[in-house]
């Protein structure tokens, strides 16, 4: 269990306000922001490259925040790799393991294990500077791990990596973190990454955490504005309560024409404490939550359809992005976006300027409250 | 242009050279007073870059990691000694060594840095730190600090990785600092002058035995000592190329 409570860090004019994150025993945390959100800051804090001005750090129960960096025992892979230039690979990947003082024979096994598995044994009488990016990423991983440490600390591990690599990595991490019971916290701007390899999630903004929790939820239910646009959510609308009843929020928007019963379950009951009717919200639903219809098809009794006029698609080879404009919809509003599979695409014959009807998950619908961060100009 | 300055190069050593005859050069360079000159050069020279060094590769270190209040300003005052003419050091530091100052209590210890080789010392080490110091800061600073960073993860204390990854690191731009420091300390003369004086086998460092002899028209040694600097600069240089060369391989 590894966690940082309360941190506040002052760094020129960048402030880490009030931080806190936990990962329990064999989890992996995936913090993601934009650039400058201060993720690389808060790994630093933990690692001890950075002190905290306050707040407390501890690992499996011990406050390690005024331990210095090399008692704190976290492997660590920073961005650029920081592999040794001067050494061979083998001197790189043992040099942990020497300074930790492990045991000849122990270390050779537990060495030897980790370069099979990274598959780098025949890289390991090579200098660094001839190695390519992805033999020097397996390198920097076995190094930080030949030390023994079960705690990983990843800062943008694969940015620089090529998609198929990045991939293989993906499940070489997921292999290791398996097989040696790893707990890792990582630092990244790929939300395609972090939700493949992180169970639980922080999103940070401007040195707070705006959102933090199971990846799932987060996926679906973005908690502000500001995090709904940075997880690439645009069917976002302006809308209102109309009514909350024991088991339901009943919310409706104007552009495009929508009621919608939200259940309690899903409306998250944090909301119901604070939403009024008449609260002005946002509602908001990913593009794949969006279903195309034809309008012929047999009416259902759904009670959120909307139909409108396919103005322009988007193909995306597995998929099509299909944005439609509601009927009565102004020119300027956003379109609603459907994200659907390319056999549907074609199956439907989908064409510019057909009508099609939409109809909205209300299971996934999410509703944002408009004083929310983000949500004021 | 190229030609223009070979040519003054050339004319310079060869007018070093025309002023004395083969058989009489060859006996100044095998002259007591020469040798004497060269070994306390050699011996003054290293032991300056070597204080220097000792106390110029931490503080440098210090300046390129640490951020502190008067950075610039201290950064700044450590270059004072690069620019100053030698001979206005030399003064400062014969009076700051002086009775009036630091000589007094000195002497009652019995301890005599002025007109002794001790002041030579001295003198060489003030102008060859600051050399040192400026080539061992932008070392360390092109050491990218993730690499302390990563060190220090794995279980390296501060000093270790002090030891085993940035002095490897700027190790060849630090000896190259060391050996211009050498250079600088061996032709040192105004500063040296002015705080031991020039006394024959004694404060007579090369550049010394070089003024004292052509004041005293003994041409002679004074050309074999002004060729024993050259060529002992000439062999600086050379081991500076070779140092810079392998530098630009290894990183």
């Amino acid at each position: 269990m590894l966690e940082a409570t309360d941190i506040s860090i002052k760094a020129g004019r960048f402030r880490l306000r009030n931080v806190s994150l936990s990962v329990g025993e064999s989890g992996c945390h995936a913090i993601v922001g934009p650039t400058g959100s201060g993720k690389t800051l808060l790994l630093e804090s933990i690692i001890g490259l950075r002190r905290p001005d306050a707040g407390r750090i501890t690992i499996e129960g011990i406050d390690v925040s005024s331990f210095p960096i090399e008692r704190r025992r976290l492997a660590y892979v920073p961005q650029d790799l920081a592999l040794f230039p001067h050494m061979t690979v083998q001197d790189n990947i043992l040099y942990g393991a020497r300074a930790r003082g492990i045991r000849r024979t122990a270390n050779d096994r537990i060495v030897q294990e980790l370069v099979d598995s990274l598959g780098i044994g025949h890289l390991m009488n090579r200098r660094i500077d001839n190695l390519s990016g992805g033999e020097r990423q397996r390198i920097a991983l076995a190094r930080a791990l030949a030390s023994g440490c079960n705690y990983l600390l990843l800062d943008e591990p694969l940015s620089s990596l090529h998609e198929s690599l990045k991939k293989e990595l993906w499940f070489l991490l997921k292999d290791l973190r398996r097989r040696y019971s790893l707990t890792i916290v990582m630092v990244t701007h790929d939300l395609e990454e972090a939700f493949f390899l992180g169970d639980s999630i922080s999103v940070m903004m401007e040195g707070e955490i705006r959102q933090a929790g199971n990846k799932t939820a987060i996926y679906n239910r973005p908690a502000d504005l500001d995090v709904a646009k940075f997880l690439g959510i645009r069917n976002l609308f302006n809308g209102e309560v109309a009514e909350i009843t024991d088991n339901a929020l009943i919310v409706f928007s104007k552009e495009p024409a929508i009621f919608l019963r939200l259940p309690v379950m899903n409306s998250s009951s944090r909301l119901m404490g604070v939403l009024q009717p008449g609260a002005k919200v946002m509602l908001g639903i990913r593009s794949e939550y969006v279903t195309i219809l034809q309008t012929q098809a047999p009416q259902e009794a759904s009670c959120c359809k909307v139909e409108g006029v396919i103005e322009e698609f988007f193909d995306m080879a597995a998929s099509f992005l299909v944005a439609i404009r509601p009927f009565g919809c102004a020119n300027g509003s956003r379109p609603v976006e459907a994200e659907i599979p390319a056999h549907l695409f074609y199956r439907l014959r989908l064409k510019k300027g057909h009508s099609v009807k939409l109809s909205f998950d209300d299971q996934k619908v999410f509703v944002i409250p408009c004083d929310s961060r983000g949500t004021r100009p | 242009m190229l030609a223009l300055v070979v040519v003054f190069v050339v004319g310079v050593l060869a007018a070093l050279v025309s002023q004395a005859s083969g058989p009489e050069l060859l006996s100044a360079l095998r002259s007591s007073e020469t040798m004497f000159a060269l070994r306390l050069s050699l011996t003054l020279s290293v032991a300056a870059v070597l204080v220097g060094s000792l106390v110029g590769v931490p503080a440098a270190y210090f300046l390129a990691r640490r951020e502190f209040r008067g950075k610039g300003v201290f950064d700044t005052l450590l270059d004072v000694p690069l620019v100053m003419p030698p001979l206005v050091a030399g003064v400062g530091l014969l009076f700051l060594l002086g009775r009036g100052m630091l000589g007094g209590p000195l002497a009652q210890w019995g301890i005599h840095l002025v007109l002794s080789p001790w002041g030579a010392l001295i003198a060489q080490t003030f102008v060859a730190t600051p050399i040192v110091i400026r080539s061992a800061k932008a070392a360390f600073e092109s050491v990218n600090p993730g690499y302390e960073a990563a060190a220090m993860t794995l279980g390296l204390s501060p000093w270790k990785v002090f030891v085993k990854i940035n002095l490897p690191l700027a190790g060849r731009s630090i000896a190259s600092g060391m050996i211009l420091a050498w250079g600088r300390a061996l032709g040192e003369f105004g500063a040296t002058l002015m705080v031991a004086g020039a006394t024959r086998f004694r404060t007579e460092t090369l550049p010394i035995a070089v003024y004292l002899n052509v004041s005293s028209g003994q041409l002679g040694v004074a050309v074999a000592c002004a060729l024993v600097l050259v060529g002992t600069a000439f062999f600086l240089l050379l081991a500076l190329r070779l140092v810079q060369h392998k530098g630009h391989v290894g990183l």
